[in-house]
């Protein structure tokens, strides 16, 4: 397709994980994993929680030695001192050291990649502004933090020298809508500035938003790998939750005669109306028996529905 | 030439980070506080025993500085690492350009660095007490100075097999396990000695085995050298301390093959 590079290689890629007395139970995390993430792409590894999604990056990074199959990076082995000095990680959860403040941690990596004083202290002021941390914060012990201002600064600890490559392990993982929103941003512009990014998630609506490209992970097997807009183009097909107000009995009556779920509580119903163009007829529907809607939302992207539908084939014939 | 020169700048960044962390311990304090409050109570117990002051306050106080310098070095060393694997900061730290090696020895020596602080401010509390019990503590600094110096390089011995036990194991364990190994150690000579008696040549080699594995302690305990007044010569303190060296290095080696090899999950 593109004649970009490839930063990420990998081949076969299976982790079994022993478990149970003396280790005599295996676990497979990921099962032969093939996948390639080209340079200047934001990738997006999805799948529900358990899929080893971890798992994978662990083995991106080398935290964990693969049972068989290769991974590299920039053409190098991944505990390559050349590739991690390219590289920037966030881990699932921000697992920072607590005792440290944000300027002494993002002090003593930046001795770590060699940076000499002056550098360290202009780029650790510089990625404190760009992740919205304050002076204030950045000189207090990271166990007085919020999980907020924990996960900026891990954020923070990834950038600091302005790595070619980023792998982040569920970046929107504990934040509001806002702070998603946010991250969001910061992504795109990373990749505008050059970088690759590859990222894993459970939310495969916010991956449809701004991945380049996709990689659909389930119990360990890649059930599909491309744009969200090859795997999943949009349609007018998914199905649409209505919330309204001030409906009557009989209207409620007759749109379940039209095929909707409706459910009331004291003052708002909902509906799930099948498919969009059903969904917008109720809504006209109950605009003329007198009923207020509030909102209409689609229940599920084309990504999910192509997710799901691809959940449901896998089990239904076992590879 | 320049990749070693980074090598030790990365080597001092973890020490620099490790010992900011751990002089942020409670326990620390905890530990020093206790060490000073036994020196006091040396005091008390000197008053009491008229003509036997100096002695036991050297006694009780040297005591506390060797057993609560050992205590720090094995908590403290199972902290500087196994905390951070627990708690799973290490992931970030070990995807940063550093040698896992370089890990393991930038702590050590942080860790070494405070316990020196430690045993230092205790010697402090040691000769304000001699000081306070009317004794001339200048005169007893050529004494004391290196039984104290000794005392730090046992306790670098208990954190570096602490730093070891914590690469593969548990914090409660490792803590264990290298208290265990310490207080065995104290009578490491019984397995010299045993190793003449016993018939067996295999029992005779395994007690020997034991007797090098085991971290010498008693060979540098000077106390009682010191309550009497006898001087440590340069050539004990130079022997001692090239068996530290050599114990630590040994200790490094298994530590830095065991965290090489381990996975974190
Ligand atoms: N350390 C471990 N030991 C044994 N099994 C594990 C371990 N970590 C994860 N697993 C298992 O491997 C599978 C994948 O987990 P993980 O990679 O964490 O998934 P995800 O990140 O997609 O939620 C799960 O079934 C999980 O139970
Ligand atoms: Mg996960």
């Amino acid at each position: 397709m593109s004649a970009r590079s490839a930063i990420i290689v990998v081949e076969n890629l299976t982790k079994d994980y022993a478990s149970g007395w003396l280790a005599h139970r295996r676990h497979r995390a990921v099962d032969r994993l093939t996948l390639e993430v080209k340079e200047g792409e934001i990738f997006g590894l999805l799948g529900p929680n358990g899929a080893g999604k971890t798992t994978t990056i662990k083995l991106l990074l080398r935290l964990i030695r693969p049972t068989s199959g290769t991974v590299r990076l920039f053409g190098r082995l991944p505990e390559d001192r050349l590739v991690r000095a390219q590289l920037g990680f966030l881990p699932e959860h921000p697992y920072l050291p607590e005792a440290l403040t944000a300027r002494e941690l993002l002090d003593y990596f930046g001795r770590l990649f060699g940076l000499s004083r002056s550098d360290r202290s202009a780029r650790v002021a510089l990625v404190l502004h760009q992740v919205g941390i304050p002076a204030s914060v950045a000189d207090r012990p990271l166990r007085q933090l919020s999980r907020g201002e924990l996960a900026r600064v891990g954020f923070a600890q990834a950038l600091l020298h302005n790595p070619k490559l980023l792998i982040l392990d569920d970046p929107f993982g504990g934040l509001d809508p806002e702070g998603r929103r946010q991250v969001r941003d910061w992504l795109l512009r990373w990749r505008e500035e050059g970088k690759t990014i590859f990222l894993s998630t459970p939310l495969v609506a916010e991956a449809e938003i701004i991945c380049d490209r996709v990689a659909l992970l389930h119990r360990g097997r890649l059930l599909a790998c491309g744009s969200p807009a090859e795997l999943a183009p949009p349609t007018a097909q998914g199905a649409v939750e209505i919330l309204a107000r001030d409906l009557a009995p009989q209207t409620r009556e007759s749109l379940r005669a039209r095929g909707c779920d409706v459910r009331a509580d004291r003052t708002l119903v909902r509906i799930c109306a099948p498919a969009s163009a059903e969904g917008w007829e109720a809504v006209d529907f109950i605009r003329r028996s007198g009923g207020h809607v509030i909102a209409v939302n689609p229940l599920r992207s084309p990504l999910e529905r192509f997710f799901e539908d691809a959940v449901t084939a896998s089990g239904a014939s076992p590879a | 030439m320049w990749a070693h020169f980074s090598g030790v700048r990365r080597i001092a960044a973890v020490a620099l980070a490790s010992s900011r962390e751990l002089l942020r311990e409670r326990i620390l304090y905890v530990l020093v506080g206790f060490a000073l409050l036994l020196i006091g109570t040396a005091l008390l117990l000197g008053e009491l025993s008229v003509g036997q002051e100096r002695r036991i306050v050297l006694d009780v106080g040297l005591g506390a500085i060797r057993v609560l310098g050992i205590a720090m070095a094995i908590v403290l060393g199972v902290r500087l690492l196994e905390r951070e694997i627990e708690r799973r900061a290490i992931y970030i730290l070990l995807t940063k350009p550093v040698r896992r090696w370089e890990v393991l020895l930038g702590k050590l020596i942080g860790g070494a660095l405070l316990l020196f602080a430690s045993v230092a401010a205790m010697t402090g509390g040691l000769l304000l007490t001699l000081a306070a019990a009317g004794r001339p503590w200048r005169e007893e600094l050529p004494l004391l100075l290196p039984v104290v110096f000794l005392f730090w390089l046992q306790s670098l011995m208990a954190m570096a097999i602490a730093l070891l036990f914590s690469t593969f194991s548990t914090s409660t364990l490792s803590t264990l396990s290298a208290l265990g190994l310490v207080l065995i150690g104290h009578a490491s000579r019984e397995f010299l000695q045993w190793a003449e008696v016993v018939r067996s040549p295999l029992l005779a080699l395994l007690c020997r085995a034991f007797y090098y594995a085991l971290p010498n302690m008693q060979n540098l305990n000077f106390t009682a050298a010191a309550v009497h007044g006898r001087e440590i010569t340069l050539s004990i303190i130079g022997m001692a301390s090239a068996y530290v060296v050599l114990y630590l290095v040994v200790v490094l080696i298994l530590a830095a093959i065991a965290f090489h090899g381990r996975e974190f999950r």
